[in-house]
């Protein structure tokens, strides 16, 4: 009881059934005295026969159920009316390989790009810096001489480990000349790490690695500055 | 920067199909005795039981962790797939999910649950660490779990997002429809 929380209050560290120390004070308990500790005795009676807290948790279950199915069957009637995605669904589950979450980050941190000049080169200058920001050290240039002196160097090869990469951005805020960039695309998953390194010419593409007809991609395009 | 010229240049591709193995039409047909057995599709029947009642058996050792529960969460529901069930003992499961960094001491480990699981069975590597080590690129990790036990499916990103581990289980679906299914 309330009281026997009191009793042993500041003793809690005790194990049960050792003998206390002395007193705290006058009164507090007799020396020697055995300590049992036990939870209060504060169940009700209906608490402790259980049976209508069963019911009552068994309740709850169904009115969510029920809510959830009669929910699903109001977006039914949108549905065949051709008006699904007005209704709200019974569940909060995205059904992911046909839809993509509504509130899918714009910014996310996917798939890397390289952008291109008006001839379809790319705009990377090979300076190294997004090699040395990297912290994963994922990205692996081969700098060449530009035939042209305005630009002075391009890059011969321009490897990512797509699988080593954590995705951090520290590339597209070192790049000088804006040349990567990271889209949203988070479509990376393959069966050989031999094919995870993408090289200069897959990161020209811009494609998205997993195209399908009701995929809808909030974000495929490269981000405007 | 030293650039590592050893880094193969294959035409990467984010996700090609799966391996196309020899039908056992033509195996058989190899050994010459396509007059005497007849072929059918039960490797088609045995995968599709298979790809939909994967019981996993969740290694997991680091933060990729929290996003692999984003994933059995009902946002992004795996029981969709038919691989909600985690199983807490090697031998009851035929998914093993490395999820996170495998250092050298619990390398052993790693391989021995991987040895206690029956066939068939399959490996997946979720996050950069399991795939390749990620940035630990130190004493004390192991630079990707394949360095250890075969893994089937690649899962890349720090920590991937919930749709690329879905996509993950998508291809491991794929992969084990097309694959041979031995039963003797």
């Amino acid at each position: 009881m309330g009281t026997q929380r009191g009793k042993n209050k500041g003793f809690e560290n005790l194990v049960d059934g050792q003998v206390l120390p002395q007193p705290a004070y006058q009164g507090e308990f007799t020396e020697g005295e055995i300590v049992q500790y036990y939870n209060p005795e504060s169940m009700t009676w209906a608490e402790r026969i259980y049976l209508p807290y069963v019911l009552a948790g068994l309740g709850l279950t169904a009115k969510v159920f029920l809510r959830n199915m009669v929910t699903w069957f109001v977006w039914l009637t949108y549905w065949v009316r051709g008006k699904g995605a007005e209704a709200k669904r019974g569940a909060t589950t995205i059904y992911y390989p046909h839809e993509m979450r509504p509130d899918f980050s714009p910014v996310n941190r996917g798939k890397h790009i390289l952008t291109m000049r008006d001839n379809d080169d790319p705009q990377c200058v090979a300076c190294y810096m997004c090699a040395t920001a990297c912290p994963a050290f994922c990205i692996h240039i081969v700098a060449g001489e530009h035939p042209d002196p305005a630009i002075e160097k391009y890059p011969v090869r321009f490897d990512i480990e797509i699988d080593k990469c954590i995705f951090c951005g520290y590339c597209e805020e070192a790049c000088p000349v804006d040349a990567i960039r990271l889209t949203t695309d988070v479509h990376l998953v393959d069966y050989k790490r031999e094919r995870m390194v993408y090289d200069r010419e897959y990161l020209l593409t811009w494609k998205p690695t997993y195209v399908e007809e009701e995929h809808v991609y909030p974000g495929d395009r490269p981000r405007k500055s | 920067m030293v650039v590592d010229p050893v880094i193969p240049i294959g035409r990467a591709r984010g996700g090609g199909p799966a391996e196309e193995l020899p039908s056992g039409y033509e195996l058989i047909k190899e050994q010459g005795l396509e007059s005497q057995v007849y072929t059918t599709k039960l490797d088609a029947v045995l995968g599709w039981a298979r790809k939909f009642s994967l019981f996993q058996y969740p290694f997991v050792t680091a933060c990729c962790g929290m996003e692999f529960m984003a994933v059995s969460a009902n946002h992004y529901d795996t029981d969709r797939f038919g691989a909600a069930l985690p199983r807490f003992s090697p031998r009851q499961s035929d998914m093993l999910m490395v999820v996170g960094t495998i250092v050298h001491k619990q390398a052993p480990v790693l391989k021995t649950v991987y040895d206690q699981m029956c066939d068939p069975k399959w490996v997946v590597a979720v996050g950069a660490c399991a795939v390749s080590g990620g940035f630990y690129q130190n004493y004390t990790s192991v630079a990707g779990c394949d360095k250890i036990i075969p893994v089937d499916v690649y899962i890349p990103g720090c920590p991937p997002r919930p749709e690329t581990i879905l996509d993950g289980l998508l291809k491991l679906q794929e992969k084990i429809q097309h694959q041979r299914h031995h039963v003797v």
